[in-house]
């Protein structure tokens, strides 16, 4: 029966080609954007105003010129991470009293380039010492995403090893140039902030945050300042509802879409009957076709759902380690909900006459 | 059981290859409960050509889908060469239908996303034939109704009368005892549909037990029997 089934499905395919691609591009968005809902509860979201400044800046204090240097975020004291590749292992390692700058892309190496590790006094109500927000940039070349662990080493030596989790991804692309404890750089496009640098260089443990307009403001002025831009939305929303709501969506899409693709292939169905086709062989011909379709839009969805949604849209660098396992999840999801399609056309073959339909004029 | 033995003996005794036994078939309307007929008594040989006449609802194609097994009646048995296919699974019935009996419709019913000879290829391949040989079978069987050109047309690419060939072609697909035939001319003009009897009697003469149901009173001249339905449910 394997021959017919595949044989059936194969020319069904091919023959109803665009009703299939129209089913498909009906599903994509839905899927996709059902699985960013259904995800979004493990994101926290950063508040990015307060990474980005949109001005241009040039250098302080700086014996190499930054010509194009686009944003500048986040300029803090505190642990700075590097990223060690080395006996194919992937760690992030603790540097002291540095600060970060962005854009000089490329023309660092990547053993130089640093990442920040958000310790600030005005995150510690968002921001657990466990927690970890990294860069889009890092997050990529670790291939980690939102609720993996990192570890940051001390830079004493790699004994000390710290688990953070990652919270949040900030969407900035940048780079990190380690100062070290020699001394401070800030890079800024305002002169007459030449001046922060000393309150750096004496302990090392001020903060101030880049607001939109690029004006940079010392903590203790902006000490209610939140790097998470979320908390209006309830977590009971974020947790209970958005999940259960996503499940009933898709569940309803699948019902319709199989109710769909059974009226469309009610004659066919018939037919098949008529020339002595079980049911149970009907039934596992049209899952095979919803197998396919599903499988088809579940691809195409989460390829969206990582380039677009979570990476473009929301600045979210999801692993393809994480991908790996969304894929097996709704493969598994799939499986459920094509078996309840399978009662479901049952239970419409029950209800339709097979032999009207065979005496009836051609589709 | 009892009743089966009962019917295998009766069939025995009335040495028919299909029986009808009591048959009642009524159905239930949003409205009322529709009798089509009661208490049906019908006997049918093997190799005979039976043609049954009668007016639009007295519910001949129904005793087709009843041999078919398409419908199971509402009180009586129907036994086929000694079997009792109500007493059948759902999934033996269509083995049944699959390997016994070869159904052509009034309308063709041909699958349009099949060309004529992957339509003759189906029930084969339903009946677990390789895909080589089905297609061995199904091109010698569509050069039996001279077809063998248009094999690789689909539905919509051949006239009335092909599609009916390619049809019947299928019907023959796995050899069966029984080819039942509802309004095969009904959409066809007079000289396809003269082709068409043609095949049928054909069919007939190669040792076959053919059905046809039709309002065409010229089929009768193929007929070793004829049953009107009016006479029946009287």
């Amino acid at each position: 029966m394997r021959e017919i089934l595949i044989f059936c499905l194969a020319k069904d395919l091919r023959y109803d080609f665009r009703k299939y691609i129209k089913q498909a591009v009906f599903l994509i968005p839905i899927i996709s954007i059902t699985l960013m809902f259904a995800s979004i509860q493990n994101i926290k979201f950063i508040n990015q105003s307060i990474f980005l400044g949109e001005m241009r800046y040039s250098s302080i204090q700086q014996t190499e010129e930054y010509e194009d240097v686009e944003n500048c975020f986040a300029v803090y004291t505190g642990e700075i991470a590097v990223i060690d590749e080395r006996n194919n292992v992937k760690i992030l390692k603790n540097q002291y009293y540095c600060e970060v700058f962005n854009a000089v892309g490329s023309e660092f190496e990547f053993e130089n380039t640093y990442f920040s590790f958000q310790n600030l006094n005005f995150d510690a109500k968002n921001l657990s010492k466990s927690e970890i927000i990294i860069s889009y940039d890092i997050a990529q070349r670790l291939d980690v995403g939102v609720g993996d662990t990192v570890w940051l080493i001390n830079s004493n030596g790699n004994e000390s090893l710290y688990p953070y989790t990652v919270v949040s991804i900030m969407k900035t692309k940048y780079s990190y140039q380690n100062i070290g404890s020699e001394g401070t750089v800030l890079i800024s496009d305002k002169s007459n902030h030449i001046n922060l640098i000393d309150l750096y260089s004496d302990n090392g443990f001020k903060t101030f945050l880049l607001d939109s307009s690029g004006d940079i403001l010392l903590s203790d002025e902006k000490d209610e300042a939140s790097v998470f831009s979320l908390p209006t939305i309830s977590t009971v929303v974020i947790n209970i509802i958005f999940p259960i709501l996503s499940i009933l969506l898709i569940t309803l899409v699948v019902a319709r879409e199989s109710g769909n693709l059974f009226s469309r292939k009610k004659k066919y169905i018939s037919l098949l009957f008529g020339m002595g086709m079980p049911q149970k062989s009907i039934i596992r011909l049209l899952n095979g076709t919803e197998l396919v379709i599903l499988t088809f839009s579940t691809v195409c969805a989460l390829l969206i759902y990582k380039f677009i949604l979570l990476q473009q849209f929301i600045g979210q660098y999801v692993p393809w380690r994480f991908m790996l396992i969304l894929m097996l999840v709704c493969l598994a999801a799939q499986i459920v909900v094509i078996h309840y399609s399978g009662k479901y056309i049952e239970m419409m073959i029950g209800q339709n006459d097979l032999c009207k339909l065979l005496q009836e004029k051609g589709d | 059981m009892i009743y089966a033995n009962y019917c295998r003996k009766r069939v025995i005794e009335m040495e028919s290859y299909i029986c009808f036994n009591g048959v009642s078939m009524s159905f239930q309307t949003k409205y009322q409960r529709v009798d089509l007929f009661k208490h049906l008594d019908l006997s049918i040989h093997q190799n005979e050509f039976i043609v049954i006449l009668g007016r639009s609802g007295s519910g001949k194609s129904t005793i087709l889908n009843l041999i078919a097994g398409f419908l199971r009646p509402t009180s009586g048995a129907i036994c086929i060469d000694g079997n009792d296919i109500n007493k059948l699974t759902e999934s033996q019935v269509s083995g049944f239908r699959n390997q016994r009996i070869g159904y052509v419709f009034q309308f063709f019913n041909l699958i349009d996303q099949f060309n004529a000879i992957e339509n003759v290829m189906v029930p084969l391949l339903i009946a677990g034939y390789s895909k080589r040989a089905a297609r061995e079978r199904a091109s010698d069987l569509l050069s039996v109704v001279s077809l063998t050109e248009r094999r690789t047309h689909f539905p919509f690419q051949l006239s009335g009368g092909e599609q009916q060939r390619v049809a019947i072609a299928r019907a023959l697909a796995n050899n069966p005892e029984i080819i039942l035939a509802d309004e095969p001319t009904g959409n066809l003009d007079s000289s396809t549909s003269e082709s068409i009897l043609a095949q049928l009697d054909q069919i007939h003469k190669s040792g076959k037990t053919v059905i046809v149901v039709t309002h065409d009173t010229t089929i009768a001249n193929y007929a070793t029997r004829i049953i009107n339905m009016k006479e029946l449910s009287q």
